[in-house]
């Protein structure tokens, strides 16, 4: 094991519920590099951070940061990482600077003034209580703290959630200066897959409990690819798909014009046979983007559970 | 500690408009003098009644309601994970925000008083003990209030399944603890007139464990739970109900194990009453690794089975002559004290084992009871009420009589099965104060139903009295001055009119009486520093004749025993007047022949089990000569000890060597 995060067959289960919100989940991230972890509602993300905060006590598996389990280690690990949650959980009565005032005391380092010229940059005031802020206010004040003990990981749970597309693109490009400057490493979850894919390494992909998908975010883009084309073959449009059976296809529709698939393990001589197949007319691929890939993959996800 | 400190300044930091509004309420007594009618000296004392509620008030009410928020909210809002995402340990999360509590409760009842005390001046609250152990019972009020409102404010707003256990255990938990508890103070586990401290020192015992474990549960709950409600709960639960099982489990256990004490576990024997014939005693006293537990039984000298009572006022039980009966009056239970009220309890001492009998028949501390002969009858007097029962079915008792007695209760026994015999009144303190009523003799015959006149003492004459074993003697003792240790006139009275027979005794100090087989009467008491054995001699006019005198030996106090055998008497000679464990140890052992006047050390350290005590009742009779009882001695740790005066063999039958 050499990530800053490592994941060794986690399983989390609640309560009496008879299905584990995650099952088995294996993932390592390595220092510098930028992990989406993507994934319906109800898939298991949040569970998964609380694991990796030592928040949540997993039913059996490690989650291991910086070599030690994060259960056992906590608090000596909280000084390396920084969080910025799904929902903003700084005490309201408090504003940013007080925030900052009282997260000095607890961090080794902790550099106050990096955290107001951010929130100069956010324009947003110090001197407002935490809980008269914005939902897009409190994800930037999020940050800003997050980022003010220069942590070496850190970990962003869906923050974007709920934000405008100015308060989105602050935040994404805090994060992408900050990754330019510092090289932290970064898991992050979001829905804001446009976001993401500017900045990810790697994505992995939650669905029903399991991770599905772990790979470098440029080679799953290599081979997803969507198919487009006609079958003169058969009228018979149960019978339409059969003719991709060199591809492993994640979902196949029929239009009316013919058939609409992704596959993903495109290669250019697989379609070069597929496009010469009898029947196949007008065989055409295309790339997709990181949020048709999600759709792809996650689109038929088994009913939602909480997490 | 800095982190601790952190957290604990960052609660205060929030709640602080909470003490800016204590010290505004605060200002409140300070109106009092404009309260029309009040002024001086008056609206002082008024306002600092204020000023202190106000700040009791506030000492109440914080600690529960700081202790219901202030972590709890924080799980249930998800916001602790504020907390759990930085690098805090859980303990400083535990402790800042238990501390931050403190202080705001401290802060806010200080605040509340300090109007006052700026205009007044301390003197307002000079009269409060602000001694150590005050602020420590203060605090320990404010971190139980606290914990305990954090707990059940858990069990109740963190809504998880667990709640069913904590419902199913504090029900156990606390029935088990009630138990032990009333088990441990019934059996005078804790002596608490002899605590060293007063009973809130024990208060403090049982409920400084019980905030122990309500913090300890909590920092778990912060700990093991985190950000996780479910697991929250069940982390307090998990070690709430561990921790109270580890005290409760030893003190259920330590309540059996203090209520199943046996005779065997009988440090010493303070108390002892023998049954006339027989081998049944009734032994009480402390038993060993039971704290300053007592415990009382009847107890089988011959075959070590036992009767356990309840250590109790009903310590005293009635032997019938024949010793195979004994009746007793058993104090009724209250929850945490033996109630002044209580039930007959009948034993028959059957070949096949006791058999121990609770009658519907109730009493008091105050009620007096006595067997008959043959213990088929029982009588007790209950206030006015003599009610006399046959109990030759001992599990259907029947009625036989139930007659008014006038004046005040006096001392009975049966003379035979069908009548009642009642004596003055055992002590007169107050010579001015007796009723002529207390100084009659009367029968009540339970077949006539009637109580005859039979004699009388005079008043000025009435002496502490003694019964002979068939009754038919009456012995007073009477002092010559108020001094105890003056010499006491000893006169021989007949049972049944208690007109004078003989003065046995002119000066001898603390003389004792035994009737003795042959006749004869056994008289000792000290003359100057030697103990004196006169024997006399009934003639058959009823009076008494001087046979001889024996001088025992020096002794500054003698206890006079039964009969070993017939005309053989066992003397116990103190070298000192006290009862240290030092005369008790130099105490000499003397058997005298009545006839001969031979005397024959046998023992050091022994004395007769079967002797006059001044709480024994004076009528029940002696052991009867040659009785297993007429051989049992206490020896110097006050082992019961049983005598062979042939071979001087000791055998310990009940008690510990120190």
């Amino acid at each position: 094991m050499s990530g800053v995060v490592e994941v060794s067959r986690l399983l989390v289960r609640y309560g009496g519920n008879p299905s584990p919100t995650l099952e088995e989940i294996s993932l390592s991230i390595p220092r510098g590099s930028v992990y989406a972890l993507l994934g319906r509602n109800g898939a298991g993300k949040s569970s998964l951070v609380r694991c990796l905060l030592g928040q949540q006590k997993p039913s059996s598996g490690k989650c291991i940061l910086f070599g030690e389990d994060v259960w056992k280690h906590r608090a000596r690990l909280m000084a390396k990482v920084g969080v910025v949650p799904e929902d903003p959980d700084a005490p309201p009565s408090m504003t940013a600077r007080q925030l900052s005032a009282f997260l000095s005391r607890l961090y080794p380092r902790w550099d106050e003034a990096s955290v107001f010229e951010r929130l100069r940059r956010f324009e947003v005031p110090a001197d407002t209580l935490f809980g008269s802020l914005s939902k897009g206010q409190k994800a930037l004040v999020s940050l800003a703290l997050a980022l003010g003990s220069a942590p070496e990981l850190l970990l962003l749970d869906d923050p974007t959630l709920g934000l405008d597309a100015v308060a989105r693109a602050a935040f994404f490009d805090e994060l992408v200066g900050e990754l330019a400057d510092r090289g932290t490493t970064v898991l992050l979850t979001s829905h804001d897959l446009s976001g993401v894919e500017k900045m990810a390494d790697r994505v992995g992909m939650l669905k029903g409990g399991r991770l599905v998908l772990d790979e470098d975010l440029d080679a799953l883009k290599g081979r997803f690819r969507r198919l487009r084309y006609a079958n003169e073959q058969t009228e018979d449009p149960a019978l339409y798909g059969q003719e991709l059976s060199d591809f492993d296809a994640v979902r196949v529709k029929v239009r009316g014009w013919g058939v609409e698939a992704v596959v993903s393990n495109y290669g250019d001589d697989a379609f070069a046979r597929f496009a010469a197949k009898e029947g196949v007319v007008d065989a055409e691929a295309s790339a997709l983007s990181l949020e048709e890939i999600f759709v792809a993959v996650a689109g038929e996800a088994s009913p939602g559970r909480n997490t | 500690m800095k982190a601790t400190l952190a957290v604990a300044a960052r609660e205060i930091v929030e709640r602080r408009l909470v003490l800016l509004g204590t010290l505004l309420v605060g200002l409140l007594p300070l109106a009092v003098p404009l309260l029309p009618g009040l002024g001086g000296a008056q609206a002082r004392d008024v306002r600092f009644v204020a000023a202190f509620y106000l700040a009791l008030t506030i000492a109440v009410a914080f600690p529960i309601a700081f202790g219901a928020t202030i972590l709890v909210s924080d799980v249930t809002r998800k916001s602790i994970s504020f907390y759990f995402s930085r690098p805090l340990p859980a303990i400083s999360i535990w402790a800042g925000k238990l501390l931050g509590a403190l202080v705001l409760t401290i802060s806010g009842a200080c605040l509340a008083a300090i109007p006052t005390i700026l205009v007044d001046g301390k003197r307002a609250f000079a009269s409060f003990d602000t001694s150590g152990p005050a602020a420590v019972y203060f605090l320990l009020t404010i971190l139980l209030l606290l914990a305990t409102a954090h707990t059940l404010s858990s069990v109740v707003r963190l809504r998880s399944a667990w709640i069913v256990l904590d419902f199913l255990m504090v029900a156990f938990f606390a029935a088990l603890i009630a138990l032990a508890l009333r088990s441990l103070f019934l059996a005078g586990f804790w002596n608490l007139d002899e605590m060293k401290h007063s009973p809130e020192w024990l208060a403090w015992w049982l409920a400084a464990p019980f905030i122990a474990v309500l913090l300890l549960a909590s920092y778990m709950q912060v700990a093991d739970g985190r950000t996780d409600a479910r697991r929250s709960h069940g982390a307090l639960s998990a070690t709430l109900w561990g921790l109270v099982a580890l005290l409760a489990l030893p003190l259920g256990g330590l309540a059996l194990w203090v209520s199943a004490a046996t005779p065997k576990d009988l440090v010493r024997v303070d108390g002892i009453q023998a049954a006339p014939h027989g081998t049944w005693v009734g032994v009480s006293g402390p038993v060993r690794f039971r704290g300053s537990a007592e415990a009382s039984f009847l107890f089988d000298t011959a075959s070590g089975r036992f009767v356990k009572r309840p250590f109790s006022w009903g310590g005293s039980v009635a032997f019938s002559a024949d010793g195979t009966r004994a009746a007793w009056l058993q104090g009724d239970l209250g929850f945490f004290e033996q109630k002044m009220t209580g039930a007959l309890r009948f034993t028959a001492f059957d070949a096949a084992g006791p058999a121990t009998i609770a009658f519907n028949v109730v009493g008091n501390a105050w009620t007096r009871l006595a067997l008959s002969p043959s213990g088929r009858r029982v009588a007790i007097l209950d206030g006015k009420i003599l009610a006399a029962y046959d109990v030759s079915d001992s599990s259907h008792p029947k009625q036989l009589a139930a007659v008014r007695i006038e004046g005040e209760a006096r001392p009975f026994v049966f003379v035979d099965e069908d009548t009642l015999r009642f004596f003055p009144r055992l002590f007169n303190s107050n010579r001015k104060a007796v009723a002529p009523a207390a100084l009659e003799i009367a029968e009540l015959s339970l077949l006539s139903k009637k109580l005859s006149l039979t004699g009388r003492f005079e008043r000025e004459s009435l002496p502490l009295l003694r019964l002979s074993a068939d009754a038919r003697f009456l012995v007073g003792t009477r002092r010559t001055k108020d001094d105890p240790s003056a010499p006491q006139i000893l006169t021989l009275h007949d049972g049944r009119t208690g007109a004078l027979l003989a003065s046995l005794a002119e000066d001898l100090r603390s003389p004792s009486l035994r009737f003795l087989t042959g006749r004869r009467i056994a008289v000792a008491g000290i003359d100057g520093r030697t103990g004196v054995l006169t024997i006399f001699l009934e003639s058959e006019h009823g009076t008494a004749a001087r046979e001889r005198t024996i001088e025992l030996g020096p002794a500054a106090r003698l206890v006079l025993g039964s009969e070993i055998a017939p005309g053989r008497v066992a003397i116990a000679l103190f070298p000192f007047k006290e009862n240290p464990p030092a005369s008790r140890r130099a105490a000499k052992l003397a058997l005298v022949d009545a006839a001969s006047g031979e005397v024959s050390l046998v023992a050091d350290g022994l004395v007769p089990a079967d002797q006059s005590r001044w709480w024994s009742s004076p009528f029940v009779p002696p052991a009867e000569a040659r009785s297993p009882a007429s051989l049992l001695f206490l020896d110097a740790d006050q082992r019961l000890v049983r005598l062979d005066p042939a071979t001087g063999t000791q055998t310990v039958l009940i008690g510990r060597a120190k």
